[in-house]
């Protein structure tokens, strides 16, 4: 295998890259100034040493604790519980939540081997004993998966007298009723909110 | 109006090249082992994006080939023309509807939804109790896209659940059966509505076809039973659990659930002849195309396989006449078989020999091409 060869295969391994894809990106890098692909080689080499797990939240950070779970300014009373660090970065460009993250690593999954023992669990109910936190969002995604790790977590964390919520499903904002799936517009229609008379 | 064209490459038997079909009604007629069956098939694979005979695509190339392929070109009143391609190359399928990938074959359904009449739909009366929930599932699942969710999702936190029970995980078992229930009771409220309505039709369709007075009804009995709300199906797998242990499954549930064809109360099944077994069989197909067009508002396309071979010639005609309007129909046929009556002004006849199919005129109601 040429070396060119062995970087297309490399690229393509990642995540939402096929074969195609991976071959523009080697020889973009290998068409591109030698600067460009020697400074991402460095970004790459040193990845490990450089960002790892916040050991609070789970979410990725050079600094640890992470830059959420050092603000004194954030509700410490309020946790959101997410399935993957990138999730965290989703719900803070959102501007709309101001308390604590929670990364569980994952969901459970009993066909694919992953328990309560697999994710960051233990860590989570150990975070709201010592915060003293009210209120935990539960944000996993809304699969079956992530529905039974809601309702785990639920059920675990009512007996210690958290209060818990789950994330609104349903339509997209500015989005159009007749461009969304039949089964968002069945969960809408399920979850409707009243108006206050 | 269905398919207008369809070519073919190294599929089963059939030669390559393209085959028209615009008509309402294309006919089929050759000696077995021509290749009638593999014509009617490639409409049902170009419907679904898989065939109704086998669970190995491998066995739709032609043997001795790596790799096959179809395109049908279809008119349908909600997504006007479509191009639907499908192609099996290095044990891969893939599906491209107007260019575009398929990524779930749910989401095909409903471009030209199809129903085969064949020999094995038998089962669905005479086999084994799954069997009969496939039927029942696939009727509504139909016109029901939400079904095939709630389907797909009671199936997975099943497996989920039968993993916990096996290794005893009461915690996340307790999770699981509050998930279970609720999904399973949404399966099964959906299931009671449909037979309910299924069965009136079936009913008066195997009096008009049959020609007997006795009523032959469809059941439905659920697993569980005389539970109506979530809470109560909870308990009733909280109460079962110790058995779930013992043989390491779910042993309750609409994976459980039964149909019965009763007549004067009794499952019928059990005491009718295997003429009548293949009746009712039939008499489901056309239900099931009935309830499909009376609950969507549209024409399926139709695809025969053989089944008419069995009927005596005024139960083909009551059949015959049964059937709901369709886009189109596909009909297969043995040479000796009284057919040109069946012929109406818009058909299209195919003599099938060796994988090759030639048009034929010469009659008033045949085109060739």
């Amino acid at each position: 295998m040429s070396a060119l060869d062995d970087l297309v295969s490399q690229i393509a391994r990642l995540p939402g890259l096929g074969r195609k894809s991976a071959v523009r990106i080697a020889h973009y890098l290998l068409k591109s100034d030698r600067r460009v692909a020697g400074n991402l080689s460095e970004l790459l080499a040193t990845l490990h040493d450089r960002i790892h797990p916040c050991s609070e939240c789970g979410r990725y950070t050079e600094a640890d604790p992470c830059a959420v779970c050092s603000d004194s300014a954030r509700d410490r009373t309020v946790i959101c519980v997410v399935e993957q660090p990138q999730d965290v970065e989703v719900l803070e460009q959102s501007g709309e939540f101001h308390g604590l993250y929670h990364v569980l690593g994952g969901v459970l999954s009993p066909i694919d081997g992953i328990g309560p023992g697999e994710l960051r669990v233990a860590a989570l109910y150990r975070r709201i004993e010592q915060l003293g936190i009210r209120e935990v969002i539960l944000a996993t995604n809304p699969t079956v998966e992530g529905d039974t790790t809601a309702l785990y977590l639920v059920k675990q964390l009512q007996t210690r007298g958290v209060d818990c919520s789950r994330l609104a499903l349903g339509l997209p904002v500015g989005g159009d009723l007749e461009y969304a799936d039949r089964l968002t517009v069945a969960r809408s229609l399920r979850g409707r909110t009243h108006y206050d008379s | 109006m269905g398919f207008s064209q369809i070519r073919y490459y190294q599929f089963r038997n059939i030669a390559d090249g393209v085959l028209a079909f615009d008509a309402k009604q294309i006919f089929f007629v050759g000696d077995n082992g021509q290749g009638k069956t593999n014509l009617l098939e490639s409409f049902y694979i170009l419907c679904y994006g898989s065939t109704f005979r086998t669970n190995r695509d491998s066995l739709l190339i032609r043997s001795g080939m790596s790799d096959c392929g179809l395109t049908g070109t279809a008119v349908t009143d909600d997504s006007g023309e479509l191009a639907i391609r499908f192609a099996l190359q290095n044990s891969l399928k893939s599906i491209h509807v107007n260019g575009s990938p398929v990524q779930d074959r749910k989401d095909l359904i409903h471009n030209l939804p199809c129903i085969v009449f064949c020999h094995d739909d038998i089962d669905f009366v005479s086999g084994p109790p799954e069997r009969r929930r496939w039927f029942f599932n696939q009727t509504l699942s139909l016109y029901d896209e939400l079904f095939i969710d709630v389907l797909r999702r009671y199936t997975r936190i099943l497996k989920n659940r039968n993993v916990a029970v096996r290794e005893e995980n009461g915690d996340m078992i307790d999770v699981l059966d509050e998930q279970l229930a609720h999904t399973g009771r949404e399966l099964q409220v959906q299931r009671e509505h449909a037979v309910e309505r299924f069965s009136a039709t079936f009913e008066q369709l195997y009096h008009h076809i049959s020609g007997f007075d006795e009523p032959l009804r469809v059941r439905y009995r659920p697993s569980w039973r005389n539970l109506d709300s979530v809470e109560s199906v909870v308990k009733e797998l909280r109460t079962r659990r110790s058995t779930d242990f013992t043989m390491g499954t779910t042993t309750s549930g609409p994976h459980r659930d039964r149909f019965r064809f009763e007549m004067n109360g009794k499952e019928f099944t059990e005491t009718a002849s295997t003429g009548q077994l293949r009746l009712i069989s039939l008499i489901l197909r056309v239900a099931q195309a009935r309830f499909f067009s009376g609950r969507s508002g549209r024409k399926p396309v139709l695809l025969l396989d053989d089944v008419m071979l069995e009927l005596d010639p005024t139960r083909r005609k009551r059949f015959f006449d049964a059937l709901p309007d369709y886009d189109q129909a596909v009909f297969t046929f043995l040479p000796d078989e009284q057919f040109s009556s069946l012929a109406g002004d818009d058909t299209l006849l195919y003599r099938v020999k060796a994988g090759h199919a030639y048009g034929e005129s010469g009659s008033a109601s045949t085109r060739s091409v």
